[in-house]
């Protein structure tokens, strides 16, 4: 399958007026076609800004990007036109947000804001056509008689029907990457559930590339052929999901899948990393990780570690992987 | 939808009826109107014949229900000072009036609302800072100082505006300017404030994903959002709005219903008085009844629980 989208690199700022905070310091990841790839990390990790930087829905008062290529089929992204980023978006790139209750637009019916990304796109399309073809979304999105749906207004419905409205929206004309946002992080379980399969079916179904947001593991192990776990904004271990999960190699990867509960554990408490994400300042001159490693050493807090290969496709960012592959640094 | 417009006559009614009555008071208190109709000398007997003839002579309680059963059939009696019925008095300075409101309102929001939402998206730049700066100038300085100091600049120094007068479009640009400012300057800082609020919204990321172009995510996706806080003071500002004309009418002699209203109240003019304030009094209520209406237009939560 080719590569479609390459990101390289990517290196995205916050600035306040004291400090400079590396939320993405350098990420490399490549997305092929049809292919489905998991970021996951806590709070704070980054991996949003990796997604809004790569769509370019940054804050720019406050936001820079400090270096990377995001390639699109060979563009850069971060080079091109505000027109031309336009027409990529919702058409070639599209995305689908955490929280459905405020993504949708409370004063256009659902019809209007399906529409507006078909009409956006297709400007020939008369208005009945735009209509029916927004009723064909509803429908392949499951939501019952979307003949009515179609005219309702976000707060009529709920929201799991919400988030599908808004998966149709990201899927209304067919893109080629979907980015996802945390799509089911504020959904019920059993919702969650729905929404996944959903995505799964119609990512398969339209070979479409997907890059995955989530905090939850178990939303990657379902979702994911390729996973990126990111830490304090770098990634610290990448690879097959199935590998990273029967073999994590980065102490962090190792602490985030104890942390998953379990139904045949019969440990009264549950496991948790001790300690918290720490706001990280530019430079960065250690591993993230240090501070909350039960098996770091001296070297880790004055140095910070390459990318080393641990396993076919799998690498971990991490010096006790230093000596079985040679280093790799952090690009592709 | 029903339920509600009648609740609203309903109430509107009560208010209209409450401030008619209390103007009735009010101009009674004011004291005698005969007092200046007829010359100093006048004898006791011509004083207490005009009395009778206008009705002043009855009781006061007596009076007012004469008064109340009169606006209940159309008739609202005639100027004592001009000797004519209040209604075509009124008829034939509406006019003047209506075009001086009109263009001063409407240039009012026309400016004042794409000024808020320029200031917002611009935020914390010059072009925010200076707009704001100005705004704040621009509601702080009564209009009738304003007024003065446009005559004295425009007419007495640089003798480009006349100071007065009705008619031509240069008559305009000082009364138009001291009533608009005032209301603009409210409406675009409301704009503004209500908009950094909408700005920060996930729906206009989701319309950014979309590929809307940033102006149509401003002005469509988020300004329809932020505009409920911004029909309100529209609505509060029409009062502001009269109460402005009356000052600027006079300031600027416009030959209007504000002019005649003071006028009417320094010659204790009971019945025009009375008029003019039940005509503001019904276009104050019609006004806010129309903004509670425009609320369920713009947002179809609230359309929900009409």
């Amino acid at each position: 399958m080719a590569d479609i989208l390459q990101v390289k690199d990517l290196k995205t700022y916050y600035y306040s007026k004291t400090k400079i905070v590396p939320a993405v310091d350098g990420v490399s990841f490549t997305l092929r076609q049809g292919e489905s790839i998991g970021i996951v990390g806590e709070s704070g990790c980054g991996k949003s800004t990796v997604a809004r930087t790569i769509i370019n829905l940054l804050d720019h008062s406050y936001t820079k990007v400090e270096g990377g290529e995001i390639l699109f089929h060979g563009q850069d992204m971060l080079k091109v036109h505000t027109k031309e980023m336009n027409q990529i978006r919702g058409k070639k790139i599209s995305m689908i947000f955490q929280n459905p209750l405020s993504t949708l637009n409370p004063v256009f019916t659902v019809g209007d804001q399906i529409g507006e990304v078909i009409r956006l796109h297709n400007r020939r399309l008369s208005k009945k056509e735009v209509l029916d073809q927004s009723v064909e979304l509803l429908k392949m999105v499951g939501i019952p008689s979307p003949e009515a749906r179609v005219h309702d207004y976000p707060h009529q419905l709920s929201g799991g029907m919400q988030q599908r409205v808004i998966i149709a929206i990201a899927l209304a004309l067919n893109p080629e990457i979907v980015i996802a946002d945390e799509p089911t992080t504020a959904l019920d379980v059993t919702i969650q559930a729905q929404i996944l399969d959903l995505m799964k079916k119609l990512q398969e179904e339209l070979q479409m590339g997907l890059i995955l947001i989530t905090h939850n593991m178990g939303v990657v192990v379902r979702m994911c052929e390729r996973v990126l776990v990111m830490y304090g904004g770098v990634v610290v271990e990448s690879g097959l999901t199935k590998d990273i999960f029967a073999h994590p190699a980065h102490p962090y990867t190792k602490g985030l899948l104890s942390a998953i509960p379990s139904v045949h554990s019969d440990k009264e408490e549950l496991y948790s990393i001790p300690g918290f994400v720490p706001r990280f300042e530019h430079p960065v001159t250690q591993c993230r990780f240090c501070n909350r490693c039960s098996q770091a050493v001296e070297r880790c807090f004055k140095e910070e570690p390459g990318f080393y290969q641990v396993g076919e496709g799998h690498e971990s960012r991490c010096f006790l992987h230093e000596n079985e592959s040679g280093v790799r640094d952090h690009g592709e | 939808m029903k339920k509600f417009l009648i609740v609203r006559l309903a109430k509107a009614a009560v208010t209209v009826w409450f401030i008619v009555s209390l103007v009735f008071i009010l101009t009674r208190l004011s004291g005698d109107p005969t007092d200046w109709m007829l010359p100093d000398d006048a004898s006791l007997e011509a004083r207490m014949e005009l009395r009778e003839s206008l009705g002043l002579d009855k009781p006061v309680l007596e009076q007012y229900g004469i008064y109340i059963s009169d606006v209940f059939h159309g008739d609202m009696g005639k100027s004592y000072y001009y000797l004519r019925p209040v209604g075509e008095l009124f008829g034939e300075r509406a006019e003047a009036t209506v075009k001086l409101a009109v263009t001063a309102f409407s240039l009012a929001i026309l400016l004042g609302v794409p000024l808020g939402v320029l200031a917002s998206v611009y935020r914390n730049t010059v072009f925010d800072r200076l707009t704001m700066g100005v705004t704040i100038a621009g509601y702080t300085i009564p209009n009738f100082v304003l007024g003065i100091l446009m005559i004295f600049l425009f007419s007495l120094k640089l003798r480009v505006l006349p100071s007065g007068g009705f008619g031509e479009a240069k008559n305009y640009v000082m009364p138009v300017l001291a009533m608009m400012v005032g209301p603009m300057a409210n409406i675009a800082r409301l704009t503004r404030s209500s908009m950094l609020d909408v700005l920060k919204q996930d729906y206009l990321d989701c319309a950014r994903a979309k590929g809307v172009v940033e102006w149509l995510v401003v002005f469509k996706h988020a300004l329809r959002n932020a505009l409920i806080p911004v029909v309100t003071i529209i609505g509060l500002q029409m009062g502001t709005l009269i109460g402005g004309m009356v000052v600027v009418e006079t300031v600027f002699a416009w030959p209007g219903i504000g002019s005649l209203l003071i006028s009417a109240a320094k010659n204790r003019d009971f019945p025009v008085v009375q008029y003019g304030i039940m005509i503001c009094a019904i276009i104050v209520c019609v006004t806010n009844m129309l903004v509670d209406l425009s609320y369920a237009l713009l947002d179809p939560r609230i359309r929900d629980n009409f």
